[in-house]
């Protein structure tokens, strides 16, 4: 049942998502050959022109970014779920915690696709000769970036970095979730509970990160709160950070689950 | 004769607000039953109820001897007030979602009933009026051979020519030892196909039994009945 849930949910949101990625394929296509002639045609009558589309291209690149992320957390699942599709999908012979798995696996997915799709509209959009001689020293600065920000080697540093912002895109979405599952199961003031609690999990999150940073770096020569501002030069201090974050989203993902799961099967109040 | 569904001491707030009041309520296979109640009087949340969208507050529902649930949801067949598809499906699309998740469902006999009324499988459901909308979700209810059926007011806000045809297609579309539960408040409409009624009111049942056996002992029709159980 997981699967073809997984099946309906890909061709709901690609109905949206996927016309708005092509759009951002085509604007990168013809944007790089714009980039080109521009480059070739430095002269001040074109500035007001270059300027405009730059800001064009930036702006395009925003949209999409947060259409992708709105439509993903907040919009889909509420349609789904707590709207009049809501008698459809909620009478199917499913569990709830296979209604939140398909929509997890499904938003992580297009995420995914959304920051590569991004990040390679960047890269092709501003790659030239010069960028590219020097991609070893580039190569290299981002090598050292991720031993000091992960305090591990680069290889299992990239490995959990990755893994860091894995669970970290989980344990968003969860959160969503469980804030629209918990909002919802009031009779008033839905989306004012859903935002007081959506604040309230940010802040407790904020919180404990906050307190962790400090606690797991001081020992290692951390400079306490100062570690806050700064990438400590502890590899140790960074690489227990590294993990506790990786562990603190995953419980938090879970927990979130748990409730989105509880208030779906025993809480749900489609009006 | 087997009982289907079983409500024991089966109540539902709203905050102060008592939908349903400790309502004990057996329904067995092979009925044609009318839940008939003013407006507010707590048939749609009953039905909620026996379809798993709303929890209980206290007391207990079983269908087939489960809570509601997975397995109680694969064995009932739920048609909503409200159009619940997405206006973007086509109707093909509707025929294979209930196929892949409903193994009771007949996608021949639902195609058929849709030759019938001239809608092609290739229609978005954004190109019907509304009455067609409820016809299509009406069809892919009672295409599926379940225990349990649960119309709420399946025939309210469409033309009576449009009411003849859900009542015939209920009739002809359900299997013998199913139940075919009935909301409505449109009593006159649907009495000549009901079985058995159970009038609620203020979240209570005031009265069950079979028809035939209320027309005898009140020497009236149960449209009759119910009009003067529930003068306002």
């Amino acid at each position: 049942m997981l699967g073809k849930l997984m099946k309906y949910e890909f061709h709901a949101v690609s109905r949206f998502l996927l016309p708005l990625h092509l759009a951002l394929i085509l604007i990168t296509f013809v944007g790089r050959f714009y980039v080109q002639f521009a480059l070739d045609n430095l002269s001040y009558r074109f500035a007001l022109l270059h300027a405009s589309l730059i800001m064009f291209y930036v702006l395009a690149l925003f949209a999409i970014f947060v259409l992708t992320y709105v439509y993903l957390y907040i919009l889909r699942p509420h349609r789904n779920w707590f709207s009049d599709e809501g008698y459809l999908m909620h009478t199917l012979p499913v569990t709830p915690a296979q209604h939140i798995w398909s929509k997890l696996i499904v938003s992580m997915c297009w995420i995914i696709l959304d920051m590569f799709l991004l990040g390679l509209s960047i890269f092709l959009m501003t790659i030239n000769p010069e960028i590219l001689e020097s991609w070893p020293q580039l190569i290299e600065m981002l090598q050292d970036m991720i031993v000091s920000f992960t305090g591990f080697d680069y290889v299992l540093g990239t490995i959990t970095y990755v893994l860091s912002l894995l669970a970290d895109c989980a344990r968003g979405i969860l959160v969503v979730y469980m804030c629209m599952a918990i909002g919802h199961s009031f009779n008033q003031y839905k989306l004012l509970i859903s935002i007081a609690i959506y604040v309230g999990v940010y802040i407790g999150t904020s919180l404990v990160n906050t307190l962790a940073a400090i606690i797991l770096t001081i020992p290692y020569g951390g400079s306490g709160v100062g570690s806050l501002f700064i990438i400590s030069n502890s590899s140790l201090g960074n690489g227990r950070m590294t993990w506790f974050e990786i562990v603190f989203s995953l419980v938090v993902a879970a927990i979130s689950f748990f409730v989105t799961q509880y208030f779906l099967s025993k809480q749900l109040n489609l009006e | 004769m087997e009982t289907l569904m079983e409500c024991q001491q089966l109540s539902k707030h709203y905050g102060n607000k008592i939908a349903l009041d400790h309502i004990n309520l057996a329904i067995e296979r092979g009925r044609i039953i009318g839940l008939l109640g003013p407006n507010g009087s707590g048939k749609t949340t009953l039905i909620k109820l026996i379809n798993g969208i709303l929890a209980p507050t206290s007391g207990n529902i079983y269908i087939n001897g489960h809570p509601p649930g997975v397995e109680t949801k694969k064995v009932v067949s739920y048609l909503p007030e409200r159009t619940y598809f997405n206006s973007w499906m086509k109707v093909t699309d509707i025929l294979h979602f209930f196929s892949d998740f409903y193994a009771d469902f007949d996608s021949r006999r639902a195609l058929e009933m849709l030759h019938r009324l001239n809608i092609n499988e290739n229609d978005r459901l954004r190109t019907m009026s509304k009455g067609t909308k409820e016809k299509v979700q009406l069809i892919m209810v009672m295409s599926r051979n379940a225990d349990l059926y649960c119309l709420d007011e399946p025939i309210g806000g469409v033309d009576p020519a449009a009411r003849d045809y859900i009542l015939q297609t209920i009739i002809t579309n359900y299997r013998e030892n199913a139940t075919v539960l009935i909301s409505t408040h449109l009593i006159s409409d649907i009495e000549n196909v009901l079985d058995d009624a159970i009038f609620i009111q203020n979240g209570r049942v005031m009265l069950t039994g079979s028809v035939d056996d209320i027309r005898m002992r009140e020497g009236k029709s149960v449209d009759t009945l119910f009009r003067e159980v529930f003068r306002c």
